[in-house]
């Protein structure tokens, strides 16, 4: 939030578990544009293959957050 | 972040008639609306506003802060509905402004406290003539039940955070666990007893000026040792308890860190008379609480904040401390008899603030009635 607020494209990695969580947060700060991507929770000790398998999934949202003007 | 300051608004106290169906009425309602931490609140009514308003001497509608991260401005009115609704006497109005402007300086960092999974609650420590104005205990018990001070002052502060900066379990909040301090985490140090100069004193502040220090942290875990016939043997039993692999030190240990110790006047009593300073057991503990780098490695927090300077870890027999420094020990003397000490753990990237009990023009005071005579 801090960074978009200065003009840098963000893009938010969040887990389903804590999307309601950071979409309130965005809200309270008058962010509700800010770009989310969600990825499955967990991500806590599971193995980089599953890791990189949850990101390459969502990729497009990313280079989406990341370019949208 | 960058929130800005919204515009405080006249808060409307409650009227409730004198009937005691009423009063469960109005818990129920609070609860319903979510404006308590589960236990029954105190009707904040005209009359217990004015009453607590008389003890301080700035305007009700003086905006102290902004608390997160729901960023409601914390008036001097609003602080003092919360604290009617825990339960606070009226007096007790300043040293809760006190605990909300340190909770506010960036080095708490609040927003990150409020938000966290990590089970941080507020602890406040109060320190100086105010703790026997008001029976905060400092003794046997200290974390425990008994005392209307310890009880309310810390519940006020939740309070506040929950309908001033819209705290709410799994919602906002969304520690883990948490913890029941979470409720009230409020102790004095118990300065009388203490061969070794206070807390605040070591913040810089005169022995008689009261002062509120606030930390976050997890809750207290017990060491009990009544045998160790050495300092060194007794505080490495304490050390031991600090450095655990879960422990958020010594992952943190190259941050803003800080780890605190509250031992009893007993203990402090038999380490001065040993020689040891306060300053030494700060020493020993930062030498002695830490792990290898190889049993740290790929578990707990590992790699997550870089490691201070000093510690290669590239080495696996590398030690790492749990603070930065041995004055990121905190040492707090408290507590009744028996050599038990308490190991308060934080999550190593937030700060304790230390600050003194003041008029509006900034002036410290010994004791409360200081303030609007």
């Amino acid at each position: 939030m801090a960074l978009e607020r200065q003009g840098i494209p963000t893009a938010t990695f969040i887990t389903d578990a804590f999307s309601a969580y950071a979409r309130g947060l965005a809200r309270m700060q008058n962010m509700v544009a800010l770009p989310e991507v969600v990825i499955p929770h967990p991500i806590a000790g599971r193995s980089n293959d599953e890791l990189r398998d949850k990101v390459r999934r969502v990729y497009d949202e990313v280079k989406a957050a990341l370019t949208i003007t | 972040m960058a929130a800005s300051k919204p515009q405080a608004r006249a808060a409307r106290p409650f009227e409730v008639d004198n009937t005691l169906e009423h009063i469960f009425d109005f818990f129920d309602d609070c609860y319903d609306k979510g404006w308590t931490d589960g236990l029954p609140v105190f009707p904040p009514t005209q009359r217990a506003l004015e009453r607590m308003l008389a003890c301080t001497d700035r305007a009700r509608d003086e905006v102290i802060g902004v608390i997160p991260p729901l960023n409601g401005a914390a008036t001097v009115e609003k602080i003092a509905i919360n604290a009617i609704m825990a339960g606070c006497r009226p007096e007790y109005l300043p040293v809760i402004i006190t605990a909300i402007e340190a909770m506010l300086q960036p080095d708490y960092n609040l927003y990150g406290r409020q938000t966290t999974t990590h089970p941080g609650a507020h602890l406040m420590i109060v320190h100086g003539p105010v703790r026997q104005e008001l029976d905060v205990n400092c003794g046997a018990g200290v974390f425990g039940h008994g005392w209307r001070a310890n009880a309310t002052l810390g519940r006020a502060l939740r309070l506040i955070l929950i309908n001033l900066g819209g705290n709410k379990p799994g919602v906002t909040d969304m520690a883990t666990h948490g913890h029941p301090g979470k409720f009230t985490y409020t102790m004095g140090e118990d300065e009388e007893n203490s061969p070794w100069p206070p807390f605040h004193v070591e913040r810089g502040l005169a022995r008689e000026v009261s002062a509120v220090t606030m930390l976050c942290a997890e809750a207290p875990h017990n060491i009990n040792d009544q045998k160790s016939a050495t300092p060194q043997l007794y505080l490495g039993s304490a050390a031991s308890a600090m450095c655990h692999l879960g422990a958020n030190g010594l992952y943190r240990c190259g941050l803003k860190s800080e780890q605190m110790l509250v031992i009893p006047a007993e203990s402090a009593q038999w380490l001065h008379e040993n020689g040891w300073s306060k300053q030494d057991v700060k020493q020993y503990l930062f030498d002695s609480a830490r792990q290898p780098v190889g049993e740290m490695r790929g578990r707990g927090g590992w790699d997550m904040s870089p490691l201070p300077k000093f510690v290669d870890v590239n080495d696996d027999n590398a030690m790492v401390p749990v603070v930065p420094s041995a004055n990121d020990i905190l040492i707090v003397v408290a507590g009744g008899f028996q050599r038990h000490m308490n190991f308060i753990p934080t999550a190593g990237y937030n700060l304790s603030v230390t600050r003194a009990i003041t008029r509006k023009d900034g002036t410290p005071v010994r004791t409360l009635t200081e303030i609007t005579s």
